[in-house]
């Protein structure tokens, strides 16, 4: 009857701190086995493919290496969630990551919230020398990216993460406009942390330091849904991969219906 | 050795705010592939036929539809071992977040039961004003079958081994289901078989000692829907929680 039901379990908290489930790298599945899981995550992209899989590293603290195929600018590897978030109804969505990148080569990286996320998940953006491009209209986003295909992401001096925000209205954006002041650099973790509220502003956090800030209705559209995704997708003929350490998302439950 | 070993695990929780493992309908597994999860729970059913399956959803907070076979009886659920004693592990709480796309052609499930199978079947059945025991339960029902105003409330029956039916009008709570809105159900079973059953936070039953559950017989938990018919069924779940005391007693 109710629509308005309230009970204790009143926020959503995923979690997984990658110690769990493997997806081998050179299975020989079909692509009509069913779905798998790092804890509360699905793990998405051409897991069929015998290059792409998830596979756990004997690092301390426990990491996933997703690695996605050596397939240029299309199949990835990803942990996602359902397209479920709406910011006015979930918000404050926050989505943080510890990940590390063994190398910043051939190598499209996107963690954050986007408005597409299908099994075959495809990257939600990609860069050519100083402009990031979004997909399509509908695969709207805001989160941390990283691609090699940037100009200055080739000179390690100059190889920073960027904190692109696309409404369906929004096609590029240029990339010393959206860049953090923190490098990437291959074999050390960084925490990322983005925060979206329900009025469609976001913050961006890179290792606790406060790097971006973005007002109301500009970096997410509050009624449109968003779902979380951390993944890689190659640039190149090229296998890529991206370590994760643990990835943590929490939102409110809609109680409205 | 000890019998009365403790830690600072005493209490179980099990969780799922359906994220995660797909199970797609249109699967092509054999009947033979090895056991599906969401989570904490087991999703029981005719997962290979290629009409259930587990999918999730894109709504707001995430839900996973549960979706059963075309075979009256037979569905898909999520689901534990039947492994929780009232006087053991009591109290024991089943707590539901869950949401109906049509109030047509099935059977729902949301409790404690004494017999989950893997190709499991539901454990209540209904027609007209009356519950009938398929095995010892106590939970939510909701049933098409019943008699209209009957096929849109929930009921909250509560069978024991010596009991075989029920009435509807003896166990329907005062909240109707509507299609397209999300229920918050809870069940309570204490460790002498007393039991109490709340819909959205209001307290619809409450019976005494040993006449919701015997407190000697282990349950297990069922969240899930069944055909009554010819037709295809669903269930649409935001969440599934249960909580339970450990049993040190051994």
């Amino acid at each position: 009857m109710s629509i308005t039901g309230q009970s204790g379990v009143g926020k959503i908290r995923l979690f997984t701190d990658c110690c769990g489930n493997e997806i081998v790298v050179t299975n020989a599945e079909a692509p009509t086995t069913p779905g798998h899981s790092q804890g509360p995550f699905s793990v998405l992209g051409d897991l069929t493919q015998s290059d792409a899989g998830l596979v756990l590293l004997s690092k301390a603290n426990g990491f996933a290496r997703l690695t996605a195929s050596a397939v240029s600018n299309a199949d990835g590897c990803a942990l996602a969630t359902e397209v479920s978030f709406s910011p006015i109804l979930n918000g404050t969505l926050i989505l943080e990551a510890r990940v590390a990148l063994q190398a910043i080569t051939a190598r499209n990286i996107f963690i954050g919230f986007t408005g597409v996320i299908a099994d075959d998940v495809l990257e939600p953006l990609t860069c050519s020398g100083t402009t990031v491009t979004i997909a399509g209209s509908t695969y709207v986003s805001v989160g941390f990216l990283f691609d090699s295909q940037i100009t200055r992401a080739a000179t390690a001096s100059t190889a920073y993460w960027l904190m692109p925000y696309f409404l369906t209205t929004t096609a590029t954006q240029t990339d010393t406009d959206i860049e953090a002041s923190q490098l990437v650099v291959a074999g050390e973790c960084d925490v990322l942390r983005v925060e979206v509220d329900n009025n469609g502003a976001a913050r961006w956090y890179i290792n606790g330091k406060l790097e971006q800030s973005i007002g109301a209705g500009l970096a997410a559209t509050p009624a449109t849904k968003l779902g979380a995704l951390c993944g890689v997708w190659s640039t190149a003929s090229t296998e890529s991969d991206l370590d994760v350490d643990y990835l943590l998302v929490t939102a409110n439950r809609d109680w409205t219906r | 050795m000890a019998i009365t070993g403790q830690s600072g695990e005493g209490m179980i929780r099990l969780f799922t705010d359906m994220y995660g493992n797909e199970i797609p309908v249109g699967n092509t597994e054999a009947a033979t592939t090895p056991g599906h999860f969401q989570e904490d729970f087991s999703v029981l059913g005719d997962l290979f036929d290629g009409d259930a399956g587990l999918v999730l959803l894109s709504k707001a907070s995430g839900y996973g539809r549960l979706t059963g076979t075309d075979e009256a009886g037979y569905g898909c659920a999520l689901a534990t071992e039947v492994c929780f004693s009232p006087a053991l592990n009591g109290t024991i709480v089943v707590e539901a977040r869950v949401e109906l796309q049509v109030l047509t052609a099935r059977n729902i499930f949301i409790g404690l039961t004494g017999t989950i199978d893997d190709n499991i079947v539901e454990s209540l059945t209904a027609g007209t004003a009356t519950i009938t025991k398929v095995y010892p339960s106590v939970g939510f029902l909701f049933d098409s079958q019943l008699s209209s105003p009957y096929d849109t409330i929930w009921h909250m029956p509560y069978l024991l081994a010596t009991d075989s039916t029920q009435t509807s009008t003896d166990v329907d709570a005062s909240q109707i289901i509507v299609a397209g809105e999300s229920d918050v159900l809870r069940l309570e079973v204490f460790s002498d078989g007393a039991a109490r059953w709340f819909v959205n936070g209001k307290l619809e039953q409450s019976v005494g000692p040993g006449l919701a559950a015997t407190p000697g017989t282990l349950l297990g938990v069922v969240c899930g829907c069944f055909g009554t018919a010819n037709t295809i069924t669903d269930l649409d779940v935001d969440y599934l929680l249960v909580t339970a005391n450990r049993d040190w007693t051994r």
